[in-house]
């Protein structure tokens, strides 16, 4: 491989990587993750905490590569994605933002439900990769743009590359959630759960921001002209 | 008196229908070949390492080239991404070369620049017109020139 597409596998990677990093924020979420899991054992925790990154590693690469050909079929646009997704994202960060720090009690459905079944739903889908994340990993999946001789598998490899870097991260940070919880303290982990909440709705709000330019783009341009 | 009002006025003519078509030449924007560069750098100011590469794709097939002196990014890690084309490419020997940035390009396209568009040219004429997609931290290029040079 020549310099050329290992720095396109570089540059792809970086800007793939930094994307849903983001917009995953796993580091700020782990806040979330230990709050609605704290009955758990350390042991059942972290054995959850690696099923959750194996689950958004195939959630991400399902989105990237299959995710602009479902959009396809159903006729729906990346702006619509775009909008859709990102109005769901504000709505959980704003839920989240309102909630009320005293209420203790963990949801009904997590009580009975067993660690495998709640390592999907809700803690991966749509708490880690939500319709946000997919959306980011669809356009990335969609933004293959060089025609050069091998660009195509380099694109690929690089999509893999950032599922498996963004998944790592999730589970380090889900699986150091309880430690970093208890050195920063009650009041530390509220802070750091409003503050991701916060950037959680402004993320929202910016996909639906740039889905609804996108959108009107062509409309402004027609006017224009 | 006709014929020597005509007579006057010739050179004119032979001299204003090579000017117009220079003139037409100029704003060709129709480009001989097209080009991509891919860098990534890692460091801290004048300290680091960079990989990357170009394609040129001119008649149908695709040439590999290396670049040296675009300068981006001061600390941690950056990548470029440029796409451009070519103008003034007659032979393939011509590309190699060092360029110079062109504040005023000879080929300059109706609605072909931007901000982000920047122009170079070599001493063989061949111009470049590039646009830079992705470039963590300020482009620059370096005083000395461009380098280019076909694989």
């Amino acid at each position: 491989m020549d310099g050329f597409l290992v720095a396109v596998l570089l540059s792809s990677w970086l800007f793939g990587f930094s994307t849903l990093l983001s917009i995953i924020n796993p580091f700020g979420i782990a806040f979330v993750f230990h709050d609605m899991t704290r009955w758990l054992t350390a042991r059942e925790r972290s054995r959850l905490a690696r099923q959750i990154a194996i689950n958004s590693f195939i959630v991400l690469v399902v989105a990237m590569f299959l995710g602009s050909r479902v959009l396809s079929f159903f006729g729906i646009s990346l702006e619509a994605l775009r909008i859709g997704g990102g109005l769901a994202v504000a709505a959980a960060g704003w839920t989240m933002l309102r909630a009320d720090p005293t209420a203790s009690a963990a949801p009904k459905a997590m009580d009975t439900a067993p660690v495998e079944r709640m390592a999907f739903f809700p803690l991966t889908l749509p708490l880690t990769t939500g319709p946000g994340s997919i959306a980011a990993a669809i356009a990335l999946g969609a933004e293959r743009t060089s025609a050069a001789q091998g660009a195509l598998l380099v694109s690929a490899l690089s999509a893999v590359m950032v599922a498996v870097s963004v998944a790592a991260c999730v589970w380090i940070a889900y699986a150091k959630a309880e430690a970093i919880a208890r050195r920063i303290g009650p009041q530390g982990t509220m802070i750091a759960t409003k503050l991701t909440a916060f950037l959680l709705l402004c993320i929202g709000v910016q996909i639906m921001l740039t889905g609804v330019t996108d959108a009107l783009r062509p409309l402004i341009a027609a006017r224009a002209g | 008196m006709l014929s020597r009002r005509l007579l006057a006025a010739l050179p004119a003519l032979f001299v204003a229908v090579p000017a117009r078509a220079q003139q037409r030449a100029r704003r060709d924007p129709n480009p001989d070949a097209s080009i991509e560069i891919e860098q990534v750098r890692v460091g801290v100011l004048a300290l680091g390492a960079s990989v990357g590469g170009g394609r040129l794709r001119f008649r149908g097939e695709e040439h590999r080239f290396t670049v040296r002196g675009i300068e981006f990014g001061t600390i941690g890690l950056a990548s470029l991404s440029a796409r451009g084309e070519v103008f003034g490419l007659r032979r393939l020997e011509d590309f190699s070369g060092r360029y110079a940035e062109q504040a005023n390009p000879r080929y300059r396209g109706d609605g072909a620049a931007g901000p982000e568009t920047r122009w170079l040219r070599n001493a063989a004429g061949v111009e470049l017109r590039l646009r830079t997609e992705r470039a963590g931290g300020q482009l620059r290029f370096n005083e000395a020139g461009v380098t280019i040079e076909l694989r």
